[in-house]
């Protein structure tokens, strides 16, 4: 029995436009939304759609057919910013028909590396929205490029994931077969690994005339994965969902491909399509795989050489990281989105050196002259966003300073007892010495004098709202006290 | 080989490149014999008995500029040393070699082509024209020495083949001169280099960007300075040191007055090579070749050896080489500045193109290039 995983990866990056050392500080928006547009409308045209519909037909058509993905949110944030619900529509419509849809980081970032609360957040983040979208809540992981370390396994797994994927690469198989169902090391998560020759064979030789085995047909390549009867119980192919109509284009044959392969395959009686959470419980977990190093399913050497490989690139995602305790703190919605945006693998992908001399091999996916046009643009960008965090520093700051300060004269809170506060400090130890009548001449049913001084005259929001509904006398005193001590932190 | 220049007493790469091209096909097991002025005064034992000294006394042959000999031609009766010097360099040195057995001519710059055809004109071998600069370029794009501009034209037109130093050499041949573009084969120039790299050095109390070469029209210095300014304005701790001497000098402190940057930017005079290597290239963060138009650009080669970061503009020869080098458009002064500022900011990128561009000239021999010459002379022979 040859059970095929078929499980295509859907990921557009937000790109950055041109950002000179000049415009930092000047207010000008990071997103090259022309671009980010006209990359969107291509890819949707040339594949999403075109692709989407030949699934959907597929699993129509043989009921033994089945398809799992992931998207990351930021290529489903610009199909619903871009109104391109049909592709949503579509891909609602391969889950519905039993399709499964899997987890991975919102931002396709790299975050496991440098902040384990980042990557649960983002983690969570992806969740929410294949919630939210298609109704479908993921148990299978994947990690951004495919990385997988024993380490990433256990926080996987901790964080109630059945099953993630990996490269089924020698170096993590040591001459085990990917086609079989693995465990991670002293944990009980299941790992799947991708096929690689098979999984290339279409994603990146399928037009390679130079190929000796080319043109692929369906036919050949459902003998190819029949040959796994009898040594093998699963077949992974993993790939970029772009691989059809995009990375390989419309005129190479490769939808029609695509079309004819599953019926191919199926005509072989022991073979069939699952998902991935299917395949681990149908399968057990032939045994460990030990992965004490990152792995990826990048290039040859399988690792995140392309991201990290040189000192820009590590400098650069050092210096976004070392931004994270700041833009959280900052509480401002806006300034996270933007930091969590500048946190896609992509960015720094395009300061790769290791090609740059050589060739053209992937100038295809970058839009930069150079890797390093592409460190100076991003690192401009990010001290805009650390200067903005900053004055959202100072801003607090001056809230803060606002707030504990004495009010104008003439509007000072006077107590029925004849004491007066200035200033919230004053106010709560005014409170405090209040008879309970006094308190309840302030506070009662039909008003809530502190609230309405705080709120009008010394125009703090946040502890106006915590003692609105409050009619105890020594909780308002816990709460003012408490805003006290948060806003004297702030200075 | 026919040259008028020859290490040491040299003004540009010119006699450089004929030093280390003959030199290495000397090695390889050409037979080179080499037309100078003078014999030169570096004892190389490989060069023993293969310079033609063509005067008896010294002759100082000094800086060719276009800019200044321009209007001097239109009124041939003036002191036209220069021309006088190509006149006897022609006279002796055909007298010299008419007779001596050799395959091939190649010569140098248009002050030797003249000497160059008349050889081919009398022995019938085959002449190539090894272009280090075109008067175009020498003229700042624009004609130039009519005289001179002829000279090269008929030259190109009349010899076998032609090396330029870079593509946009070639490009110049092609379009200015209106030559065959296959009669045009593209050479780079290489290094080897085999001067010690001195230790950067340490604590310095400011980061340091550093224009070497001519202050001339045609090296976009004025470019450099009006980067410095934005550069001055975007990072605080900075200075900019200016070598070499040349006609802009005046113009050139006054214009750093100007933008009122003259605090931050010396102006260090003429130093030789040795001294740039040993203490110039050490002191610096930052190279910049600003060049209006730059045939080659030796300089940039010589300071990815040294480990320094070099801005180059996008209208020089050396670009085409290297590839990890920071590119500009030299009239782009906001690209220079954010280029030079990123270079100072950023040890990780600072430190990834000193790797890379390392990397790279070294594969930039003189071994591989006098290799594509020997290519050449078998393509006329």
């Amino acid at each position: 029995m040859v059970s095929v995983i078929f499980y295509l990866h859907i990921h557009q990056p937000y790109r950055v436009r041109r950002y000179r050392i000049f415009d930092i500080c000047k207010g000008k928006y990071y997103w090259d939304i022309k671009k980010n547009k006209e990359i969107l409308d291509r890819v949707v045209r040339k594949s999403y759609l075109p692709t989407t519909n030949i699934l959907i037909d597929l699993m129509k058509k043989y009921e033994k057919f089945k398809v799992s993905f992931s998207i990351t949110g930021t290529v489903l944030e610009q199909l619903m910013e871009n109104k391109y619900n049909n592709v949503i529509d579509n891909l609602r419509k391969i889950v519905d028909m039993g399709g499964e849809v899997v987890d991975e980081t919102y931002y396709h970032s790299l975050s496991f590396l440098y902040s384990e609360e980042e990557f649960k957040e983002q983690v969570k983040m992806h969740n929410e929205i294949i919630n939210d979208v298609f109704g479908y809540d993921p148990k299978i992981f994947r990690n951004t490029e495919l990385v997988y370390s024993n380490e990433i396994g256990k926080m996987v797994e901790k964080m109630g994931y059945k099953g993630i994927l990996a490269e089924g690469h020698e170096k993590i198989l040591k001459n085990k077969s990917p086609a079989f169902i693995y465990k991670g090391k002293d944990i009980n998560l299941k790992i799947l690994l991708r096929n690689y020759r098979l999984s290339d064979d279409i994603a990146f030789r399928f037009s390679l005339y130079t190929w000796e085995e080319f043109p692929l047909t369906a036919d050949k390549f459902a003998q190819w994965v029949s040959a796994y009867n009898g040594n093998g119980e699963v077949v992974n192919l993993f790939m970029d969902f772009e691989t059809f109509g995009e990375h390989q284009w419309h005129e190479t044959g490769i939808l029609e491909f695509l079309k004819h392969v599953p019926k191919e395959i199926l005509k072989h009686k022991d073979n069939e399509f699952i998902t991935p959470s299917e395949a681990i419980r149908k399968y057990k977990a032939k045994e460990e795989v030990d992965v004490p190093f990152i792995s990826s399913w990048a290039d040859t050497e399988r690792d995140l050489s392309a991201w990290l490989g040189n000192d820009m690139q590590k400098y650069a995602l050092h210096s976004v990281y070392a931004l994270e305790k700041d833009v959280k703190e900052s509480n401002n919605k806006y300034l996270i989105e933007e930091w969590r945006k500048l946190q896609i693998s992509d960015h720094f992908y395009f300061m790769c050196t290791k090609w740059f001399a050589d060739g053209d091999v992937h100038k295809y996916f970058n839009p930069y002259e150079t890797p390093y046009d592409a460190f100076i643009n991003y690192m401009n960008i990010l001290e805009d966003l650390r200067e903005r965090v900053k004055k959202e520093k100072v801003n607090e700051r001056d809230a803060a300073l606002k707030i504990l300060s004495d009010v104008p004269l003439g509007k000072e809170f006077y107590f029925v007892n004849g004491k007066i506060a200035k200033n919230i400090k004053e106010l709560m130890i005014e409170i405090k010495n209040l008879s309970r009548n006094e308190f309840k001449h302030h506070v009662n049913r039909n008003k809530n004098d502190f609230y309405n001084w705080i709120k009008d005259v010394v125009g703090d929001d946040e502890l106006s709202i915590k003692i609105k509904k409050v009619r105890s006398k020594a909780q308002i005193i816990r709460e003012i006290n408490k805003r006290i001590k948060d806003l004297k932190e702030k200075i | 080989m026919l040259s008028w220049e020859f290490p040491p007493e040299i003004v540009g790469g010119l006699g450089v490149v004929v030093y280390e091209l003959s030199k290495k096909l000397l090695e390889i097991g050409v037979e080179v014999y080499i037309a100078l002025p003078v014999n030169p005064k570096n004892g190389d034992e490989i060069f023993k008995d293969k310079i033609i000294s063509l005067f008896e006394r010294e002759v100082s042959v000094g800086v060719y500029d276009s800019l200044r000999y321009m209007k001097e031609t239109r009124a041939l009766s003036r002191d036209l040393s220069m021309f006088e010097f190509v006149k006897e360099y022609t006279k002796k040195c055909v007298e010299r070699c008419k007779s001596m057995d050799f395959d091939i001519i190649h010569a140098h710059d248009w002050i030797t082509f003249p000497a160059g055809l008349e050889l081919k004109r009398i022995t019938n071998k085959p002449l190539i024209l090894h272009v280090h600069s075109t008067e175009f370029d020498r003229a700042g794009g624009g004609k130039g020495n009519e005289y001179v501009h002829e000279i090269e034209r008929l030259s190109f037109l009349n010899c076998d083949k032609i090396i330029a130093v870079s593509n946009l050499v070639k490009e110049r041949i092609v379009k200015e001169y209106g030559i065959d573009e296959n009669k045009v084969s593209v050479v780079h120039n290489a290094i080897d280099f085999n001067a010690k790299v001195p230790q950067r050095t340490q604590n310095k109390p400011y980061k340091v960007v550093m224009y070497v070469g001519r202050l001339s029209w045609m090296k976009g210095v004025d470019f450099f300075l009006k980067a410095a300014k934005i550069v001055s304005d975007n990072y605080k701790n900075v200075r900019f040191v200016i070598v070499g001497k040349g006609e802009m000098m005046e113009d050139l402190i006054n214009e750093s007055i100007r933008l009122g940057i003259a605090d931050k930017v010396s102006f260090e005079g003429y130093v030789n090579r040795e001294e740039v290597i040993k203490r110039y290239y050490p002191y610096a963060d930052v190279l910049v070749v600003p060049s209006r138009s730059e045939p080659f650009g030796l300089i940039a080669l010589e300071a990815a050896h040294c480990s320094l970061p070099v801005v180059i503009s996008k209208q020089s020869g050396v670009s085409e080489v290297l590839n990890h080098a920071l590119k500009v458009d030299y009239w782009d002064v906001e690209d220079m500045a954010e280029k030079i500022v990123s270079l100072l900011k950023y040890e990780a990128l600072n430190k990834e193109i000193q790797k890379n561009t390392n990397k790279e000239v070294k594969e930039i021999t003189w071994q591989r290039k006098a290799n594509e010459v020997i290519k050449i002379y078998k393509e006329v022979l």
